[in-house]
Order: C-alpha cells, then sequence, then structure tokens
C-alpha cells in the first residue's frame, strides 16, 4: 500500500511500548498491532485523533505516503 | 423490549432450524440407506425382487407390480434415491455448519460464502440429475411401465437461482466483514 505507518519510529521517539499506548488510546493490542505493522485497510479519524493526542504529534507524522514503484511510473 | 424480542427471536430461530436440520440429516441418512440396501439387494438377487413384493406392504409397489415393473428399473430408482438423499444430506451438513457460525454469533467469515457456493451448485446438480436419470431409467426399463417425459421443475430451478444470489450477496458481505475488521 503506499501509505505506510511510522507508528514504531514514533513510539522509539517518545519511549513509549505498544501495550501503553493501547491502554492509553482504549484500543486492544492486537488492532494496535495490526497498524504497526501496515496490515490495516483504514483508520477511524477517532483512533487517529487519539493517537495523535497520546503521542503529541500531528496524523503526518504517523502516516506517510510513499508512491510504490507502478504510480511512480504513471506519474512519469 | 422490541429489541429484547427480536433479539430473542434472532438466537431461537436458529436453533430451531438446527434442530429442524439435525432431523432432515438423520431422516435422509435413514432413506439413503434403505435406498441403496434395496438397490444392492435388487442387483444381487432375483429373489429379494420377489421378496419385497411380497413382504413390504408399500402401496406405491404393489402398484408398481401390479403394473409389471421390472426388477432394473426398481433398482435403478432404488440407487437414484439414494444419491438424491446423500445429495440432501450434504446439503443439511452444509446448512447446520452455517448455522452453527450464526449461532457462534458472526455468519459472515469466509467459508460460509463457499458453504453457500456448495449448496446451491449440489442443488442445482442434483435437480439436473434427477431430471437425466428419469427418463433414461423410463428409456432402459423393458416393460416400458414408465413414462419418457423430461419432468423441468422451475419451482427448484427458481430455488436454485435464489441460494446463488444470496451466496452472491453473502460473499459481498463477507468482504465487508474483513474490512470491518481491519478498520482500526
Amino acid at each position: 500500500m503506499a501509505i505506510r505507518v511510522n507508528l514504531d519510529k514514533v513510539l522509539v521517539d517518545r519511549r513509549i511500548s505498544l501495550t501503553e499506548l493501547a491502554q492509553r488510546v482504549g484500543i486492544t493490542l492486537a488492532n494496535l498491532s495490526i497498524l504497526k505493522t501496515g496490515k490495516a485497510r483504514a483508520v477511524r479519524f477517532s483512533t487517529l485523533s487519539a493517537l495523535c493526542r497520546e503521542l503529541e504529534c500531528q496524523p503526518a507524522d504517523i502516516l506517510v505516503y510513499e508512491p510504490e514503484a507502478e504510480e511512480k511510473i504513471a506519474a512519469e | 423490549m422490541d429489541d429484547l424480542n427480536s433479539s430473542a427471536i434472532v438466537q431461537t430461530a436458529p436453533r430451531i432450524f438446527n434442530i429442524f436440520l439435525t432431523c432432515l440429516m438423520v431422516f435422509m441418512a435413514i432413506i439413503g440407506i434403505i435406498a441403496l440396501l434395496l438397490g444392492l439387494g435388487l442387483m444381487v438377487s432375483g429373489e429379494f425382487y420377489d421378496w419385497v413384493f411380497q413382504n413390504l406392504e408399500v402401496d406405491d409397489l404393489s402398484k408398481a407390480a401390479g403394473s409389471g415393473i421390472s426388477r432394473q428399473t426398481l433398482m435403478l430408482s432404488a440407487f437414484t434415491s439414494a444419491i438424491i438423499a446423500a445429495a440432501f444430506f450434504f446439503i443439511a451438513r452444509l446448512l447446520k455448519n452455517l448455522l452453527k457460525t450464526l449461532l457462534d454469533g458472526d455468519p459472515f467469515v469466509p467459508e460460509n460464502i463457499d458453504r453457500l457456493r456448495k449448496i446451491w451448485i449440489i442443488l442445482a446438480l442434483t435437480e439436473a440429475f434427477r431430471m437425466v436419470a428419469r427418463p433414461m431409467i423410463a428409456v432402459m426399463d423393458p416393460s416400458d411401465t414408465m413414462n419418457f417425459d423430461l419432468d423441468i421443475r422451475f419451482t427448484s430451478w427458481f430455488l436454485v437461482f435464489v441460494i446463488a444470489t444470496v451466496a452472491e450477496v453473502f460473499r459481498y458481505g463477507a468482504a465487508l466483514r474483513q474490512e470491518q475488521k481491519l478498520t482500526i
């Protein structure tokens, strides 16, 4: 997918574990792992908002757009 | 209160269907085994053919005996019935598994898409088999007691079409469920 989740980097920067973040945000560790590993298909605004609130960051710090090879070729 | 009543119905109806399907499976198993044994008996022994008409007081069989239905025809009819009973047994088993997922709380699992697809395919094959087997038995019948006619049951084919449509709708529902699971 062209959207990459940068959650692990933000977690290292903030020195927060995944378990702690799950507790603070109020979602299950399993769901947070799905998000972290990039397996999620969509993110709710409420989840994104809670993540930004707890991590004191912007959505762009968590989500990064990286065009895939096919998209790059199409753009050129 | 209405919500409570409707949720009770949602839980009760599948349980009733489950009991009904268990009874249907037992019934179809008995019918299938009897038909298979009857067919095998007729295939192996000519005396069994006489014994069937002498000892079993079944109206249809007696009428058939009176009209002079042959041993071969009766044997083929028995095997056809056994195959159809086996097909319905298998469909009932698939429906039971489908209902189990509903009782467990999540029927929109990928396995149920395959189950629904199998159900309509088996139904269609069974109906096609019945349509073909009946005239074939009539052709092979040396006593000419059976009529050669292609019996197309529109109700059965309509049911196949309905289940096939429901299966496709279900496939979309399962895809949405998967999408929802992966939405964080």
